[in-house]
């Protein structure tokens, strides 16, 4: 009640003294409520990383989490998914709460720039050593400067894929390094990996996440001449605890990853980083794409030439904004330099030298965020050598986060050196920051245009939308009708592993990886990339050009692609947009129909999509006289019967040495309630009996396959062993198999994936350290 | 004595190490007599059609300047075919084909074909054309081409009067391909090294002085007037000389960093009037000034926090 009697000059003081605050709070309700601007209420997304864990959680968290053998509109591979495993599991008991699914996309579209510009003031209050409160507003301003980058606006938001949590994340971890270097508080490091954990996206972060520590590195080594050995060793010390604990703490998903590289195989993910083509590309992308200069992002702008040279959307943007605008940016390049000018006069020691690393990592960042820098150029391709380098063929791409985030630092370190040479009531001070704010206002003018930008190569296509109920019925129906052990080949089959799904009420699209695994569980293949890079990939786009049925069939069936889903309404602008080849695309009309599919089996509501079985079906797993049942993406129960001979078990998915096949005791309890019976086969596929995980499944981790040495590739493809009845007859008991009266051996087998066990052992050591440090932070308080 | 030797050094290095082909190839600078090319761009229904006169024997290929092709994602692979012939010599003698993308990021591209023995003096024409329905945006270079002439082992090897007109050839050939001149400039540093050296020691240092700032302007203008030039070699000369002229004007990292701020308010300036060659210059210039800027300004923190024990 005391405030409402207040005179005006009270209310106008008490308001100075929390604008910082209200100032903050707007900001914040600004980026929250940004989406809502930009979607008019339809959902964003589609993409490589399709975006859809942000609004189906739960049926993402089902149907795709937690194995280590990933199917995601693709052949299986083996691949650390369980990464997404924490964010999904908040993000589900979030959707618990909100409804909406609109709010959840918006949300995770928000958070990150939120995170981003909390800790990015919280980082620079840690950087500053004198006055550090003093400064609040160079922070604030620094912070916006940082999250409405227009080089990270462009180049994380324009296809915002998962790396836009680092964003919030980097400024963060930053920020607890710092906190824990000076304190040696391990509290610092507990936030740290539960931020980490939960956000960490793991192998998906990994190249923007080097791309940001390789110049900030380099930086701090060559530096470290201007430090004390006292304070090197201190640094160094507790630099190894802190990234180390967060090293072991990211164990549930960087055991399985790490041992994809030592277990290598044709079909793990580190197969496809390393393989010959991927490398070779390195030069020939580098080339492509490196040919800006550095201007650009000393204005804090993208790389222009690229954008005209691809035709970007951001093409237009320049023709039409930034290039009538980009001079005003020259109040960045100038605030830079009187940093550099006056930074000696107007810092303190440690500041000295933290504004050399800063400026040394922001000098690295530059040439690596452009690359064609005369003879650097030609040094960049030298380190395409490097191991691993590879995954920094796009420049443009990968460093142009960890640029944005170093400049921003650095000009809010040079805002700062420029607030202490001017007076408070300085009018140049003043000019500073106003025009700065100014140009910040200007660059994000066009951030509309730059996120809801057309699809790519089309005009009129716009990627927000509400996915149609006939859809997710029709999901529905595939889940009630296909079992998990088959794939769908998706029709249109395109360029990649993209499907597209049409809004309701207007040509807007979902373009991204197809989801039938994530709706209905089923696997399909949608695209040249569904087959993992392999040779069939060209085989089947050749096949369907030159009407090759028989070569097609084939293809179909080695592969258990059992369905052909066909989507009828897709757009004709898209279908001649990149996502698919004309000549391939001309290919699958209704001859290709014909030719593939025996009978349609489902149509939706409204009619838009059908379902076909393929003209010869396969199973997941075949033997003769076998019975088998599922019980989840990485195990499955076998029994075969009157073995007399040495016979063949095919898996029928991509080969990797990690599939094993472990004999099981008392055949004879083996139940199978029929689901589908192949003669021609000689085997039943028995109802899938589900279960996510039993303690039992870690004895796998120690337990002896067998007929490992007989473990080969079938068809250039899949998984094939050869039984012998008579080497189990000979090494084992009678307890593990049943012996006919003809002699022959009835054998109950399991087929597992081992590398699922890296993922339990990661689990395990993931908790043992957030749980031993949490206790021991616990036990320090007290 | 010592100069003598050091010349020597500039010229044998540089034939020995800047060879376009291999050192065994003697290569001229060829004016290409026809001038009717409409267009340097190798469209779909365009032909880049060349002649000259060959100037020794032995001819085996032709060097085309490119204007720096940069295959773009979107290009399609297409076929260049390259023909070859004596002048008045009927039928294309020499025909062959080349994936578009092998001229992707080159500055020049060799066409060879089967070494001509008595091709001096003689005519030769040759034209390039782009298979159908492709328009990759691959150019040449209209005025002038590089023939390269291909001496056998034995007569470079066996002292006969060939040896000496191997070498005549290669030393006259080199030095006047400017490309060969401005690289060979590297090999020159020792002898200005030695001199300017010598020079200090008789401390006439207002000498150098003057010279170094003569120098860095020659240097200046040279970039600017030939901008097309730029390799390894300028820019490391421009770094000598910049190190040098900080070391006698005792210049401190503020003059680096501030010469860096005048390009880029320089270059921010000049955008919209295009200048590509200058702003590719610029681009190499304010990256090096600002690395250097940085070198500078780390070694003096450095003396400071030791002289301070910091």
């Amino acid at each position: 009640m005391h405030g409402f009697y207040l005179s005006l000059p009270e209310r106008l003081r008490r308001v100075r003294k929390h604008s910082f605050f209200l100032a903050n709070l707007l900001i914040i309700l600004l980026l929250l409520g940004l989406p809502y601007f930009l979607f008019n209420g339809k959902l964003f997304i589609g993409g490589d990383d399709t975006r859809l864990f942000y609004v189906y959680p739960k049926e993402y968290l089902l149907n795709t989490q937690f194995f280590s053998w990933t199917n995601l509109s693709s052949m299986g591979w083996n691949f650390s998914y369980q990464t997404f495993l924490p964010f999904v599991l908040v993000w589900t008991f979030l959707a618990e709460i909100i409804k909406e699914k609109f709010v959840l996309s918006y949300l995770a579209f928000s958070l990150p720039l939120v995170l981003g510009f909390i800790f990015f003031q919280k980082l620079i209050a840690e950087l500053v050593v004198k006055n550090r409160n003093d400064y609040k507003i160079e922070a604030l301003l620094g912070a916006v400067f940082f999250v409405t980058s227009p080089i990270i606006i462009n180049n994380h938001y324009l296809n915002p894929l998962i790396p836009i949590w680092l964003i919030g994340l980097i400024p963060a971890i930053c920020c607890y390094f710092l906190r824990f270097l000076k304190t040696g508080k391990y509290i610092n490091v507990l936030k740290t990996i539960i931020l980490a954990i939960i956000f960490s996206f793991g192998s998906h972060n990994i190249p923007w996440l080097s791309a940001f520590l390789m110049p900030m590195i380099t930086s701090i080594i060559l530096c470290s001449l201007l430090f004390k050995k006292k304070d090197i060793f201190i640094f160094i010390k507790r630099f190894v605890i802190f990234f180390v604990i967060t090293l072991f703490s990211q164990s549930f998903w960087l055991l399985g990853f790490v041992m994809t590289f030592i277990n290598h195989s044709s079909s793990s993910f580190t197969s496809t980083v390393v393989s010959k083509d991927f490398v070779s590309d390195f030069a020939r992308s580098v080339s492509a794409t490196s040919m800006g200069s550095i201007i650009y992002p000393l204005l804090n702008l993208y790389q222009r030439k690229i954008a005209i040279d691809f035709g970007w959307n951001l093409k237009d943007i320049y023709l039409t904004f930034y290039d009538k605008t980009y001079f005003l940016n020259a109040i960045y390049v100038i605030i830079l330099f009187l940093g550099i000018f006056n930074f000696k006069k107007n810092t303190n020691i440690w500041e000295r030298k933290i504004f050399i690393v800063l400026l040394l990592a922001f000098i690295t960042s530059l040439f690596l965020f452009t690359i064609n820098i005369g003879p650097l150029f030609d040094f960049y391709l030298w380190l395409g050598n490097i191991p691993g380098f590879v995954l920094f063929r796009n420049p443009y791409d990968k460093f142009a986060l960890g640029y944005g985030f170093i400049y921003a630092v650095l000009i809010t370190y040079c805002l700062i050196v420029v607030a202490r040479k001017y007076k408070k009531t300085d009018k140049k001070r003043f000019i500073i920051l106003t025009t700065f704010s100014f140009a910040i206002f200007i660059n994000a003018l066009p951030i509309k245009d730059t996120i809801v930008s057309p699809l790519w190569t089309t005009k009129n296509i716009y990627k927000n939308i509400t996915i149609p109920e006939e859809y997710l019925d029709f999901m529905a129906k595939i889940k009630n009708t296909v079992t998990p052990s088959n794939n769908i080949l998706s029709v249109p089959y395109g360029l990649s592993l993209y499907t597209v799904i049409k809004d309701d009420n207007s040509n807007n699209v979902y373009a991204g990886v197809s989801p039938v695994v994530i709706f209905s569980g089923v696997n399909d293949i949608s695209g040249y990339l569904s087959f993992n890079y392999a040779p069939e990939g060209v085989l089947f786009d050749k096949a369907i050009v030159n009407r090759d049925y028989k070569t097609l069939n084939e293809i179909l069936y080695s592969h258990n692609i059992n369905y052909v889903f066909l989507t009828k309404n897709i757009p004709e602008e898209v279908k001649k947009s990149y996502m698919f080849v004309p000549e391939v695309l001309k290919g699958q009309d209704k001859i290709f129909l014909l030719n593939t599919t025996s009978k349609q089996i489902l149509t939706s509501s409204k009619g838009n999509y059908e379902l076909y079985k393929t003209k010869k079906s396969n199973l997941q797993v075949t033997s003769d006289n076998s019975f088998f049942k599922r019980i989840n993406r990485v195990e499955y129960k076998i029994l075969i019967k009157n073995v007399s001979h040495k016979q063949e078990l095919l898996f029928n998915d991509s080969f990797h040495e990690g599939w094993r096949i472990y004999l099981q005791k008392d055949p004879g309890k083996f139940e199978c309630a029929t689901q589908v019976e192949i003669n021609q086969l000689k085997t039943t596929e028995c109802k899938p009996d589900f279960s996510i995980f039993k303690l039992s499944d870690l004895r796998f981790l120690w337990e002896k396959p067998i007929f490992e040495s007989s473990h080969k590739v079938n068809n250039n493809f899949s998984n094939k062993w050869t039984l012998d009845p008579s080497f189990i007859k000979e090494n084992f008991n009678k307890e593990f198999y049943k012996q006919n009266n003809d002699g022959s051996i009835d054998l109950e087998l399991t087929l597992y994936f081992m590398p699922q066990g890296y993922f339990y052992i990661g689990v395990l050591i993931t908790t043992l350290t957030v749980g031993s440090l949490a206790l021991f932070v616990i036990l320090k308080r007290k | 004595m010592a100069t003598g030797l050091l010349i020597f050094f500039w010229i044998f290095s540089s034939i020995f190490l800047f060879n376009r082909i291999s050192f065994s190839v003697v290569t001229y600078q060829t004016k290409n007599n026809i001038q009717i090319n409409k267009d340097s761009e190798l469209r779909s229904n365009n032909i880049f059609s060349g002649e000259f006169v060959a100037r020794d024997n032995n001819l085996g290929l032709i060097i085309l300047d490119l204007n720096q092709y940069k295959k773009s994602k979107l290009d399609k692979e297409s076929t260049v075919i390259f023909k070859f012939r004596e002048k008045r010599k009927g039928d294309w003698s020499f025909q062959r084909e080349y994936l578009s993308g092998l001229f992707d990021s080159q500055a020049d591209f060799s066409f060879g074909f089967p070494v001509i023995l008595n091709s001096k003096n003689k005519t030769y024409q040759f034209e390039i054309v782009q298979n159908k329905n492709r328009n990759n945006k691959i150019a040449f270079s209209k005025n002038h081409l590089i023939t390269g002439y291909q001496y056998s082992k034995s007569e470079i090897v066996t002292a006969k009067p060939e040896i000496f007109k191997f070498f005549f050839n290669k030393v006259i050939s080199s030095f006047t391909d400017i490309d060969f001149v401005v690289k060979s400039v590297t090999y020159l540093i020792p002898l200005v090294l030695v001199y300017v050296f010598l020079l200090m020691i008789i401390k006439n240092f207002h000498f150098v002085k003057r010279y170094t700032k003569i120098l860095v302007l020659l240097l200046i203008i040279f970039e600017i007037l030939f901008p097309h030039y730029i390799y390894v070699d300028s820019l490391f000369i421009l770094i000598i000389l910049w190190t040098w002229a900080v070391f006698i004007y005792k210049l401190k990292s503020k003059t680096s960093f501030l010469l860096s701020l005048f390009l880029i308010l320089f270059w921010i300036l000049i955008i919209p009037f295009g200048f590509k060659d200058l702003q590719d210059k610029l681009n190499i210039w304010i990256y090096a000034l600002l690395v250097f800027g940085f070198l500078q300004m780390f070694i003096e923190e450095r003396k400071e926090y030791e002289k301070k024990n910091l």
